[in-house]
């Protein structure tokens, strides 16, 4: 619907989608620099990264003290072997984007926004690339820790790769959630809590596949198994099927909250 | 330049705008005149494209707004209510920002948002945040940003609303001079305001069209209209005794303390002196005329008298009041009483 203004003409089709790209762009800056001018942001980073080094440290004691039985190196375990790992997944992208769209509905800047010439597309699309870089950008400062046992001893950096993707791949569809909630209602504390629940049930539901429920189930339990993902993304394995499956649910997810904005402006 | 035809716009459970049809030429400035609650804001979102009509069609400059929306959005600059912002942005930043949305070349931008500040008179707070401005520079952010992308079109809902009288006075003449090379429709519940900057208007009430025209004709259509207003003391009053005074005449009366009564009589057109009709008629009566006043009908009087009448046929329609829901009470504080009595 986009290209509908553009393509009156075959020549103004390719400038119809440099434009749609330009305005894509101009978006995306502007969420990504509002989001870094938030208390929240900051308050995120700071808890993210003294949840991060707090649990790292764990991992570097229970690797010292292999007497416990436990032998796995502590950059596997850092990328979601433990339970920590995903209290941070999940508090956190929720925590990042309740505010994302809610906060447009609330102050009616999202009227602003829609009578400019932009589509429901190019917000929805912008909101998540800002959210999802600010996501990563939480991650950022984790490297030093590789880095860190790097600095002592010898490490692969092979599985170090593939667990960031890992932690990409989930958090992106993470964040989508969230900018799917925050879709929905002008209450940001809503929209946290419900993405909150929606990420929850995704971890509870995936985590079942160890649980042997139903011999019929269970490959459907594991084909939605963070953990079990995170455990290959960990190990160094990327599985195209783990990157297919966050790749388009990230895409559904973000096709449905194109709809319920476009649903939404319809009735207010 | 904009066709409006017979839209509709119903939300659950209400009708906020019902059959609406009006054109607006290029390069006249429309005034939309309603009281709050009429369903010009909705109108106003209807042809910017943010709210799809639930019937008929909108064709701006050509293009309908539900099938060619992106066209239609570049030709418009639009002032919300609200003047929704993004609080933590500076001034220059979000006009930068604006601009750029709306499609202004990346080499424009700064010239095209100079431009824009310079219009507005907004230069002394180019670098504050916008969240800390007041809300009569705020208004004036919302109108740099309406024009910043230079559009053919300009659509400001109620644009003077909140503001104090001096900065009503320099926004209407900023919007009289926006006029002179644009097509302008602005909406108020204000009427002198619409009469002092609007070439044609559109009364609208309780989401119907209820009249039309330059405001010199809708004047003209109710300058004939003269009537007095006496105070008479009288035993046996009776106020039918008025009823002949200029050919025919409506007559109003109430009684005020025992004897004395308030007479309001409002005449045809071609009507004359009624006052001094009304005086005979007392002499004649041998009342004791206390008071004695001519009346001319205003703009404003016809304004309320039509949305009143509007008002009160639709009561008996339905007895559900079908208000919007985002209007605040709080914008009843008329900011200009506008009384034109003589």
């Amino acid at each position: 619907m986009s290209a509908r203004a553009g393509s009156r003409t075959m020549s103004g089709a390719g400038e119809a989608v440099l434009r749609w790209l330009r305005t894509l762009w101009v978006l995306f800056v502007r969420e990504l620099r509002s989001i870094f001018l938030t208390v929240l942001a900051y308050a995120v980073l700071c808890l993210s990264l003294f949840a991060n080094g707090g649990v790292f440290l764990i991992y570097v004691f229970v690797f010292s003290e292999s007497h416990q039985g436990i032998n796995m190196p502590p950059m596997e375990m850092f990328f979601g072997q433990t339970i920590f790992f995903y209290i941070i997944m999940l508090v956190g992208p929720p925590l990042i984007t309740m505010r994302s769209i809610a906060a447009e509905w609330k102050s009616g800047t999202i009227e602003a926004v829609l009578t400019a010439p932009v589509t429901e597309a190019q917000l929805v699309l912008s909101k998540f690339m800002a959210y999802w870089c600010f996501f990563f950008a939480l991650w950022v400062p984790t490297v030093s820790y590789p880095l860190l046992l790097e600095w002592y001893g010898n490490l692969d950096w092979g599985p170090v790769a593939s667990g960031y993707l890992g932690i990409l791949l989930l958090g992106g569809l993470l964040v989508s959630l969230g900018i799917f909630t925050s879709a929905l209602t002008k209450h940001q504390l809503l929209a946290g809590l419900l993405s909150f629940s929606l990420g929850f049930v995704l971890f509870v539901v995936g985590i079942l596949a160890y649980l042997n429920v139903s011999a019929k189930a269970t490959p459907f339990f594991e084909f939605i198994n963070m953990w079990g993902h995170m455990e290959e993304f960990a190990q160094g394995t990327v599985d195209t099927r783990r990157v297919v499956f966050y790749l388009s649910s990230i895409a559904t997810v973000l096709f449905v909250t194109i709809k319920a904005v476009q649903l939404k402006r319809v009735g207010q | 330049m904009i066709q409006v035809q017979h839209i509709t716009k119903a939300f659950a459970g209400h009708t906020a705008v019902s059959d609406v049809s009006f054109d607006v030429e290029a390069g006249e400035i429309l005034g939309f005149l309603g009281p709050n609650g009429a369903g010009k804001t909705t109108t106003m979102r209807v042809v910017t494209g943010f709210l799809p009509p639930t019937h008929g069609t909108v064709v701006v400059g050509g293009y309908d707004v539900v099938t060619a929306p992106l066209a239609v959005k570049s030709l418009i600059g639009y002032l919300p209510e609200h003047v929704p912002l993004h609080p933590e942005m500076r001034v220059s930043e979000y006009l930068s920002f604006r601009a750029a949305l709306k499609g202004v070349a990346r080499a424009k931008v700064g010239r095209a948002v100079e431009r824009a500040i310079e219009e507005c008179i907004i230069g002394d707070v180019r670098g504050r945040v916008i969240g800390q401005l007041s809300k009569g520079y705020r208004q004036r952010v919302g109108l740099a940003d309406a024009l910043v992308s230079d559009p053919p079109i300009l659509i400001l809902d109620e644009p003077t609303i909140g503001l104090d009288p001096t900065q009503i006075r320099e926004v209407r003449k900023l919007i009289k001079e926006l006029g002179r090379k644009r097509t302008v429709v602005l909406s108020s519940h204000i009427l002198p305001e619409v009469e002092a900057v609007c070439d044609r208007v559109v009364i609208i009430s309780r989401g119907r069209l209820v009249g039309e025209g330059t405001p010199e004709e809708l004047k003209r259509q109710l300058e004939g209209k003269v009537g007095a207003q006496a105070e008479v003391r009288a035993a046996d009053f009776d106020p039918a005794a008025f009823e002949s005074v200029a050919g025919g005449c409506s007559v109003e009366s109430e009684a005020l303390e025992d004897d004395v009564h308030r007479v309001v009589i409002t005449a045809g057109e071609e009507a004359g002196a009624v006052e001094e009709e009304v005086f005979l008629v007392c002499v004649e009566r041998g009342w004791v005329l206390r008071e004695l006043k001519k009346t001319h009908v205003s703009l404003e009087d016809i304004f309320v008298e039509i949305v009143a009448r509007e008002d009160h046929a639709d009561r008996e329609a339905d007895e559900e009041p079908d208000e919007e829901p985002d209007k605040e009470a709080d914008k009843e504080a008329d900011e200009e009483p506008g009384e034109e009595e003589s």
